[in-house]
């Protein structure tokens, strides 16, 4: 299996140069653009059978020889993380392919897009698989382009062109931080392997501080995280399997995966505790958000944002195998919420405002079942995939804080109104409302295919078992990754400050981390600690149930029976808040004025001087004027006149012939 | 006695030389400078003459030469200056401008 590893990103990279250059009918691009994620998948569950494998594909970059040379192959590592990962992001990135060919059917530009597509899995895939930093920051960039390319994918329109370059440019910030940790990380280990450095000390801690800064930085654009979240809800200005597959599932999770590989490093360096008051925020400020937005896509996108500051929280409460957790039901369930949504759209002819939807679960009652199971899911419905690994990182992050804490409350706020905004979300689109009359009964609505269907249904199925079902066995595989969970645990007291007492409380929060978490405390006579990680345990998990009931309660209270209320309070004392909170708090105004409009102006100015004046005016025209001005000097002597040349041509002889007779006459 | 000569031959030069940068028309101008010229030649046989054999027959030998260069210049010169009348129909060069820049 090791020596095949290298078809797993290759495949798709495959299928991306057939349909970007053959020119294939659909039928036929569909299938080759579709075959190639379905094959990794194979190739990754075979490689999953037999964890940790590894590949050295070929020799990259080498410089230099010696101590502090620099060689980086192009070396594949699969352990549980990234076999979690490359589950996940062939899995359901396969669904989103079968799903894209009904979706995509009537477009011109279909070979494009499963292009695109394709590339996009080679990027994620050599992302996760990579066993080196940089290689990760070859999967990193690529995301970002195909990113790019699929939100402007409908270019004809400037609005789509715009999301797509507002996207590319937000992530240049955090691309940059990126760039910069690599270096501190070289500075820091000599080395940027993960497996290397993963058991080196750190000794420079301010080299290190630094390094988790710049690595965060890059997260927080990748993973649309306060400040840099502001491109990720203009991203759905692409097709929906686009946002479904990069700007839901996969992509925009590369930044947990990330901080849990440089987990050592978030840990040594104390940035765990800033991680979790932005993810915190983040969660709250998009979570607030999402309630007020009357586009679908806009909804979800807002939510998407505010689920990454939850798994981000995860990160921050040192439990990482809580955040990828998260990654894992969230890319069911979101990418379910998303294409159900793309099925909305595509059924009701390109309308996303929720306002003209309602009393759909009639019409579509296969995609309403559906598109419900993956709210309830969202919103952490009990026993549902979302709800088990919500919990575990409310939980975590209790007692990584030994209590409450302002991250815990704003996270518990979070899941209260996580629920409100979904429960919002389906009532609007497909129950009736009481005394409205919807649309046309006689118009024509597109039933989804069996092609769109099927992905539906499968990721249906994962958003509701998959927490339970996946919950012991992801723990036992990534305890392995983060490993020795002493070392985590050893890092975090040495540096986070702390009893040992509260550091063991953090550190088994979770009970049912692994089977090594009663050994561990065993050894150590600190038995007593497990009956309190089951408390912790309970507390959340019934908080967490209240929190859903709340929420969805009075999301259907409000949207049902209380609507006039809702209604007057709206229009009424709430009318600031509700446009405010519809406006995005203006962020994007801000940002505006804050930096677009100062480097527009810095342009401006630098466009002038440099531009005009220095290159334009003085270089290139100089030349010119030069050329021009010596032509006009020379030009005087030569009058045309045949007398007065023949008369310069004496004078010149005779000066000649003076100068002749001066010199060789002495 | 040399300076006799050698004062024709400067005369016959200062006038060819004169014809040339003032008269203004082209045939006039050719033959001025057959007049120049000649005027060298004179110049050239007075010296052949004074130094006599000491100096060897170099001087006559270069007379014949520039005759036979100023022939063939002629005929040279005067294609052009009917070139140039068929063409401008005039060899006054007052009016040949065309060169001036």
């Amino acid at each position: 299996m090791s020596g095949l590893l290298w078809l797993i990103p290759c495949l798709p990279l495959a299928g991306f140069l057939v349909n970007l250059f053959a020119r294939l009918p659909k039928p036929l691009a569909a299938i080759v653009g579709c075959a190639g994620p379905i094959a990794s998948f194979a190739l990754s569950v075979a490689a999953f059978a037999q964890l940790p494998v590894e590949q050295q594909v070929f020799d990259w970059i080498k410089v230099g020889a010696g101590p502090g040379a620099l060689s980086v192959p192009f070396g594949l590592r699969v352990d549980g993380l990234t076999g979690v990962m490359i589950l996940v992001v062939t899995g359901v990135g396969s669904l989103i392919h079968v799903y894209s060919v009904a979706y995509m059917q009537d477009d011109d530009g279909f070979a494009r897009f499963f292009a695109y597509l394709n590339l996009f899995m080679f990027s994620m895939l050599v992302l996760v698989m990579g066993d080196s930093l940089v290689l990760m920051f070859l999967g990193w960039e690529g995301v970002g382009l195909c990113s790019y390319l699929l939100i402007g994918f409908w270019y004809k329109e400037l609005k789509n062109a715009d999301a797509g370059k507002k996207a590319f440019i937000v992530n240049r910030v955090g691309d940059l931080g990126f760039v910069l940790g690599i270096f501190c990380v070289w500075q820091l280990f000599g080395t940027l392997d993960f497996a290397k450095m993963g058991g080196m000390p750190v000794n420079q801690e301010s080299l290190a501080f630094w390094g988790a800064v710049f690595l965060f930085v890059g997260a927080c654009g990748k993973s649309a995280q306060i400040p840099l979240f502001v491109w990720l809800p203009d991203a759905m200005a692409g097709p929906t399997p686009v946002s479904a597959l990069i700007h839901a599932a996969t992509m925009v999770t590369a930044g947990i995966y990330m901080v849990g590989r440089m987990h050592f490093l978030f840990a040594a360096s104390g940035m765990l505790h800033v991680l979790g008051g932005v993810a915190a925020a983040t969660a709250l400020l998009a979570g607030v958000i999402a309630v007020a937005q009357n586009d679908i896509k806009k909804v979800l996108a807002y939510s998407t944002v505010s689920q990454l500051g939850f798994m981000f929280a995860g990160m921050a409460s040192a439990q990482f195998t809580t955040g990828i957790f998260h990654v894992v039901t969230h890319a069911f369930f979101k990418a379910l919420l998303f294409l159900g949504a793309g099925a909305v759209i595509h059924a009701l002819h390109g309308e996303q405002d929720i306002r003209k939807m309602g009393g759909l679960a009639r019409k579509l009652p296969g995609l309403a079942v559906v598109f419900i199971a993956g709210g309830l899911a969202l919103a952490g419905m009990p026993l549902t995939a979302g709800y088990v690994s919500k919990d575990a990182i409310l939980a975590a992050t209790y007692a990584a804080h030994t209590g409450p804490s302002l991250v815990w409350v704003t996270l518990a706020a979070t899941a209260f109104i996580t629920a409100f905004y979904t429960t919002r979300l389906i009532l609007v689109v497909f129950m009736p409302r009481p005394g409205e009359h919807h649309g046309d009964p006689h118009h024509e609505i597109h039933k989804p295919g069996i092609l769109m269907m099927a992905p539906l249904a499968i990721l249906a199925v994962l958003s509701l078992a998959g927490g339970l079902l996946l919950e012991k066995p992801l723990a036992h595989l990534l305890g392995n990754v983060w490993g020795t969970e002493a070392r985590v645990h050893e890092l975090a007291m040495r540096l986070q400050g702390g009893s040992e007492f509260d550091r063991a409380k953090a550190f088994i929060a979770l009970e049912k981390m692994g089977p090594g978490v009663e050994e561990y405390l065993e050894t150590r006579h600190l038995e007593g600690l497990l009956k309190q990680a089951h408390h912790v345990h309970s507390l959340n998990q019934g908080l967490s149930i209240v929190l859903f009931f709340g929420g969805f309660l009075s999301a259907f209270y409000l949207y049902g029976r209380g609507r006039e209320t809702l209604k007057g309070f709206v229009e009424g004392p709430g009318r600031r808040l509700h446009s405010l909170v519809e406006n995005k708090f203006y962020v994007d105004e801000i940002y505006e004025y804050l930096v677009v409009a100062p480097v527009r102006m810095g342009a401006t100015v630098v466009w002038f001087l440099v531009d005009r004046l220095l290159i334009d005016t003085l270089l290139v025209g100089g030349a010119g004027k030069i050329v021009y001005g010596a032509g006009w000097v020379f030009r005087r002597p030569h009058t045309g006149s045949v007398n007065v040349a023949i008369g310069s041509f004496m004078v010149g002889a005779l000066a000649m012939l003076a100068w002749m007779v001066f010199r060789f006459t002495r | 006695m040399i300076s006799n000569y050698l004062v024709l031959s400067a005369a016959l030069f200062a006038v060819g030389a004169f014809g040339v940068l003032a008269r203004r028309n082209l045939l006039i101008m050719l033959m001025s400078v057959e007049l120049m010229l000649n005027g060298v030649n004179v110049a050239l046989l007075a010296f052949a003459r004074h130094w006599g054999s000491a100096g060897g027959q170099h001087g006559q030998v270069f007379v014949i030469m520039v005759m036979g260069v100023a022939a063939a210049e002629v005929a040279v010169g005067l294609a052009i200056l009917i070139a140039v009348f068929r063409n401008k129909k005039t060899v006054d060069t007052g009016d040949l401008g065309s060169m001036k820049g």
